[in-house]
């Protein structure tokens, strides 16, 4: 089954970082460091995700007075944002693992 | 350090589209404190840089998520500037000043209309600045068109063997339906199309009598007039042509039509 937005490196790249810890919360800094993408093509792909519902962003639940910090927002995978992506994944590897044959053989020959 | 951090934050917001405006600078801004507070304000501030350099991108991208013909408006208006350019830096070394202004004002007007289409998120030529695009535009372009038959000014690319009139005849004629379409109400969307109609026609009809024209001319300075403008009138006549058909959704999009990105 196609995914309802074009699967880019970038997309996979950061799902691959969630599927990583699919329980855990995540937050964008976090997430621009571990990954290295840019805030430009992070915050458009989490919208992509949100919207299509792989992944659900919260607001986190502190007493701002006593943390001293305004409340981060959270990104995690939701149950079905970790299955289809997992599956997403799972065919582009198939695909990739597909055509590398091909290109060998071709150079080869 | 942390004024600036928060003014870079503004700005970064600043170009993202209107309903997520409150979400991101809420968003960044606790990300950017929580930054201070546990790696140090350079971090912060470097983090606040990084957004400010990817905010054009971002609201790019959230802003034509799913609506691919936007792209294609504001290529049109991208598209349409090129042989402006072109033909005012002619009128301008030509010392054709009146001709000059026409273009000058036809640049502002496709740069409005751009700029509207940009931040259109009520649909398409709906909104004031919109219309106030097309009106500089359609008064730009047959100032040029009336200069051109009436005084003594020269362009190769509306003189030629052939006039290009009747495809900028219909171009305007087009113009003014799309532009009267804003007063309307229910029938804007019909109205809107029928001018994008007339429009994608009359570009059709130019860039006809352009290629006819840059096989007939005899020298190599006209022709290179006919050759920037036949590309552009077909590209924009394609623009006008994928608006026209993807009307309903782009020009007045139904509330539940709207990209909702962020619950």
């Amino acid at each position: 089954m196609a995914t309802p937005f074009r699967l880019t490196s970038q997309t996979r790249l950061l799902l691959t970082y969630l599927l990583g810890d699919a329980t855990s919360d995540h937050y964008g800094f976090e997430i621009l460091k571990a990954t290295g993408l840019k805030p430009g093509t992070l915050y458009p792909t989490f919208a992509r995700l949100e919207e299509a519902g792989w992944i659900e962003g919260r607001w986190e639940h502190i007493d701002v007075e006593t943390t001293n910090r305004p409340a981060r927002r959270y990104y995690r995978l939701t149950a079905h944002g970790s299955t289809e992506a997992t599956a997403a994944l799972a065919r582009h590897a198939e695909k990739a693992a597909l055509k590398a044959p091909t290109v060998l053989g071709g150079l080869s020959s | 350090m942390r004024r600036l951090a928060a003014l870079l934050i503004a700005v970064a917001c600043k170009l993202v589209p209107t309903h997520l405006r409150a979400q991101y600078e809420a968003e960044w801004s606790a990300e950017c404190q929580t930054i201070a507070l546990s790696h140090g304000v350079r971090s912060s501030l470097s983090y606040a840089g990084r957004l400010v350099l990817g905010a054009p991108r971002t609201g790019f991208v959230l802003r034509t998520n799913n609506r691919p013909v936007l792209f294609d408006v504001l290529l049109l208006s991208i598209t349409l500037m090129v042989p402006t350019v072109f033909f005012m830096v002619h009128a301008v070394v030509t010392r054709q000043s009146l001709v000059a202004l026409a273009y000058s004002g036809l640049c502002i007007g496709l740069l409005v209309v751009a700029s509207s289409a940009w931040s259109a998120e009520s649909g398409l030529f709906g909104g004031k600045i919109s219309a106030s695009g097309l009106i500089i535009v359609l008064v730009c372009s047959a100032a040029i068109t009336f200069m051109n038959l009436l005084a003594d000014t020269h362009n190769p690319a509306l003189d030629g063997p052939i006039r290009v009139l009747p495809g900028s005849v219909g171009v305007q004629i087009g113009l003014l339906v799309v532009m009267l379409s804003a007063w309307l109400g229910a029938q804007r969307v019909e109205v809107a199309r029928l001018g994008l109609s007339l429009m994608t026609l009359g570009l059709v009809i130019w860039a006809t009598i352009g290629v006819l024209n840059t096989v007939l001319v005899e020298t190599w300075g006209e022709r290179i007039f006919h050759a920037v403008s036949v590309p552009s009138a077909l590209a924009v006549a394609s623009g006008c042509w994928l608006i026209r058909r993807e009307g309903p959704a782009l020009i007045a999009p139904k509330p539940s039509q709207e990209v909702v990105l962020v619950s």
